[in-house]
């Protein structure tokens, strides 16, 4: 599927030695309008991936994460983690936005119970229920680092989702809870899949400890 | 005699004629042992001479019965003791591209060395030659030789050696020279002469000598092996004069060459250990952090029990393999964000204690925000300490930890889980004990959540590195394998995503970040495994393929058994986003950052490439279900004992 919203477009200069960039460095060449061409034109792949798949070595995972491209239009002006930012001498509002509009439509391409290839390396005791008594919140810690760290930041401090550090002075646990389990639009909706409601809780719990944590 | 190991080549030589050191005597003579080692012609039928030395019947002084040889041969030359040196030191393979100042010492490894060795593994560069030494020493736990031309060999080869230096390798570095004006031809030699070659290398190697007889040059070479061997292992070097290899031996019961010894690693001092055993015993979340750590099973099973008395979570950097990934303590470099949970940081032999409890924002100001907390204890094992040079900086920052500890990882290991035992009371392991159920649950997290990463852009082409890591993952997991690659070039996915349990399951990565390092390591790296019985498999950049790429033809003029498996994203990317960052920092051009830093126009064929040099190759592969398939055949080559190499269009990472 994703191959298919890349397009030979994407594809073809790739193959061609990437000579699609020199080409388009040229005097007098006709600006591609397409959000995807201009992912590839403005160097979004380079750490993003051509599917969005990202890389640890890179950039994260946009595909499949529920950004819209309000979000993505703010970050990528004011871009909070070690991404550069694209000013509008760089990157005109049109193309940004028409990048903003193609990055919110990036999908994961196929189920992950479709290859089988992956599903076997699965661990064998994913499905057991996971502590909830853990005295340092141990479970909170993970599911954030699994589900929220992409966005907001390994330590909360934000990244293309905003900070979470003062949601323990501003919420509640129960109101960081319910925001969890009914979130805005911007955010998507991690309950009760992939996070059970019942491990909503401590994950609400180790994001107000944010507030509480030295820095 | 032998460039390869390949059985099917061998001549049988009796040990009464080969007995290393102790048959220093006569050589045989070339007819006797000359042997095409390319594969190509088969191997010629034993001479007349051969078969009387098998019989024993050679006399061992050849002047006794002609004294008026040295005027017309030198039947001693003094490179043959060089190789008998070599030999004794246990040195298995000499990497070289031939150059006149070592004639002398190629004509030995040629005509005498025998199959004892030291074999010749012969390459189209000296960078090459260096680092396949680096793979090999890490693979099979003994130093390789490489012998440079002069000056100028030396400077194709400081490249490589440099990355050993940076990655604690040991490899033996032998500089021809002609030391003597007297002994020089007008021209060339005088140009290819210093006065002090190893000025060129110095400041990343451990120790170099210039012996001036052949004495010299045994208690130099046994000397320089000791020290790179003894940590923080390194290169050394040692000069092989042209005048040396070349003279006649006038007696050979005046030289003798010393046994290797093994020095007794530096092990830490008793009551510092004591001391660490007690902040870990105390510490409600440790992390251990590994970096250069193991280098035996013995060690990596060393460091589990460590890790287990405390379920202490092991943050593996891999620059070695210290820890099976499939252990629930093993954590990733990608999980380098823990360090802000843990209250005690225990580093084991890192590369950089600053850098792991910090990190570091690449923005128009550069700024640090510290990763470990300020109320956490901190701990170092190491032999950072115990020798290093001013020059090269690669030491990395300045990290001041509460305890430092000078000495070997491995030797300190026994030591320090005898102190943590003997602390642990009963209370205090009923305390621990649940740790463990929450690591084991934290382990299988990751790893679903990387399965479930690896899923986005499955089907995508180019294809996702993830795919690549996954697909051949399929293929060779029942196999005899091993990663020779720097296991974090694709993105680290088989870090994530393969069952790497055995300490040679992977070697780490450069040290020195100089590129052409993949290529050529992964050759040295697939002659040691070839030795134990198992093939490589390396993931491989097309950019540092592209500065070595010499090295394909010796992986097939020696027939080593290694998978190729090229991410070719057609461009330098890292500096593509180098350069991404300028124009983004500057306002300007942000669309043009693959000027200059992209492989194109024309594009290479990369396949082709490999092809011209006798290697097995497919691609450009960019249809992910054509991949599984092109690997399918490629193993078939590569199981059979032979290189193979894949173009694949892959994901910039």
């Amino acid at each position: 599927m994703m191959a298919f919203k890349l397009g030979t477009a994407l594809i073809a200069p790739l193959l061609l030695g990437m000579a699609g960039i020199a080409i388009a460095a040229g005097p007098g060449r006709e600006r591609p309008k397409s959000g995807a061409a201009l992912y590839q034109r403005y160097g979004c792949y380079g750490c993003h991936g051509y599917s969005g798949a990202g890389s640890s070595s890179s950039g994260p995972t946009l595909a499949d994460r529920g950004f819209d491209a309000v979000h993505v239009f703010d970050y990528v002006r004011q871009p909070h983690g070690v991404m550069p930012p694209y000013h509008k001498g760089a990157l005109s509002d049109a193309d940004l936005q028409a990048i903003a509009n193609y990055t919110a439509s990036m999908m994961a391409s196929v189920a992950l119970a479709r290859i089988p290839q992956l599903t076997r390396l699965l661990p064998k005791a994913t499905s057991a229920p996971m502590a909830t008594t853990a005295p340092a919140n141990l479970l909170g810690a993970t599911l954030f680092k699994t589900n929220c760290a992409g966005c907001h930041g390994a330590t909360g401090a934000g990244g293309i989702g905003p900070s979470l550090l003062e949601e323990g002075h501003t919420r509640s646990v129960a109101l960081i809870e319910a925001f969890i389990l009914q979130p805005p639009a911007k955010m998507p909706k991690l309950s009760p899949d992939p996070i059970p409601e019942a491990q909503v809780r401590p994950l609400a719990e180790y994001v107000a400890a944010f507030a509480t944590r030295p820095r | 005699v032998s460039e390869v190991t390949d059985p099917r080549r061998r001549f049988f030589l009796k040990g009464s004629v080969l007995a290393g050191v102790a048959a220093a005597a006569a050589p045989l003579t070339a007819k006797a042992q000359s042997t095409d080692m390319s594969g190509r012609s088969p191997a010629p039928a034993p001479s007349p001479q051969l078969k009387v030395a098998e019989a024993g019947a050679v006399k061992t002084d050849q002047r006794a019965e002609d004294p008026d040889a040295l005027r017309e041969y030198v039947p001693d030359p003094g490179s043959d003791f060089m190789v008998d040196v070599l030999r004794a030191a246990g040195i298995r393979h000499v990497a070289l591209i031939p150059g006149s100042t070592f004639r002398g010492f190629q004509e030995s490894l040629i005509n005498y060395a025998g199959e004892a060795g030291p074999s010749m593994i012969v390459c189209v560069h000296e960078e090459i030659s260096a680092a396949i030494a680096h793979g090999y020493a890490k693979v099979s736990g003994e130093m390789m030789a490489c012998i440079v031309h002069s000056d100028v060999g030396l400077q194709h080869a400081s490249m490589a050696i440099y990355d050993a230096w940076c990655d604690r390798a040991p490899m033996l570095v032998l500089a021809a020279n002609i030391l003597n004006p007297g002994q020089r031809r007008p021209g060339v030699e005088w140009t290819h002469t210093m006065q002090d070659v190893a000025t060129i290398v110095r400041d990343f190697i451990k120790w170099d000598d210039t012996p001036v007889s052949l004495q010299h040059f045994a208690e130099s070479t046994m000397r320089a092996c000791q020290f790179a061997r003894t940590g923080p292992s390194a290169p050394v070097l040692i000069i092989a004069d042209a005048d040396l290899q070349e003279r006649n031996i006038e007696d050979r019961t005046a030289l003798s060459i010393p046994a290797r010894v093994e020095v007794v690693p530096p092990e830490g001092e008793a009551h510092a250990v004591d001391r660490l055993a007690a902040m870990l015993v105390d510490a409600d979340r440790p992390l251990i952090v590994t970096d250069r750590a193991v280098h035996t099973r013995k060690g990596m099973d060393d460091l589990i029990g460590l890790a287990e008395l405390v379920h202490a979570p092991v943050l593996d950097q891999a620059g070695r393999m210290n820890v099976p990934t499939t252990h629930y303590l093993y954590r990733s470099p990608h999980q380098t964000r823990i360090v802000a949970d843990c209250d005690l940081m225990l580093g084991l032999e890192l590369s950089d204690p600053w850098g792991t409890a910090n990190s570091y924002a690449d923005l128009t100001e550069r700024t640090a925000t510290r990763r470990l907390k300020a109320t956490a204890k901190s701990a170092l094992i190491g032999t950072a300490n115990l020798f290093t040079k001013p020059n090269v900086q690669d030491l990395q920052r300045y990290f001041t930890a509460d305890l430092t500890i000078a000495g070997e990882v491995e030797a300190t290991l026994p030591a320090l889980i005898a102190a943590v035992t003997a602390r642990l009371t009963p209370d205090r392991r009923f305390e621990i004990a649940p740790r463990k159920v929450l690591r084991e649950q934290e382990h299988d997290a990751i790893r679903a959540a990387a399965v479930k990463q690896a899923a986005v852009g499955w089907d995508s082409s180019p294809i996702t590195s993830a795919r690549v890591a996954v697909e051949l993952w399929d293929l060779i997991e029942k196999d005899p394998w091993a990663l020779v690659s720097d296991p974090m070039i694709l993105s680290g996915w088989p870090l994530l995503l393969w069952d790497l349990t055995e300490p040679y399951h992977h070697v780490g990565g450069s040290g020195g970040f100089g590129i052409g390092y993949g290529i050529s390591a992964a050759v040295g790296a697939a002659l040691g495994h070839k030795e134990k019985g198992r093939y490589g498999v390396a993931f491989q950049g097309d950019g540092d393929l592209m500065m070595l790429p010499g090295s394909l033809w010796t992986l097939a003029h020696h027939e080593l058994p290694l998978l190729v498996v090229l991410q070719n994203n057609g461009a330098w990317h890292q500096e593509f986003m180098h350069i991404q960052r300028m124009t983004n920092r500057r306002n300007r051009g942000a669309d043009r950052a693959g000027v200059g830093t992209q492989i194109s126009n024309p594009a290479i064929h990369y396949a082709d490439m490999a092809r011209s040099m006798g290697v097995y190759a497919e691609g450009p592969i960019s249809d992910p279900a054509k991949l599984a398939p092109a690997m399918r055949r490629a193993m078939e080559v590569v199981r059979a004992g032979k290189p193979a190499f894949l173009d694949v269009v892959m994901e910039p990472r």
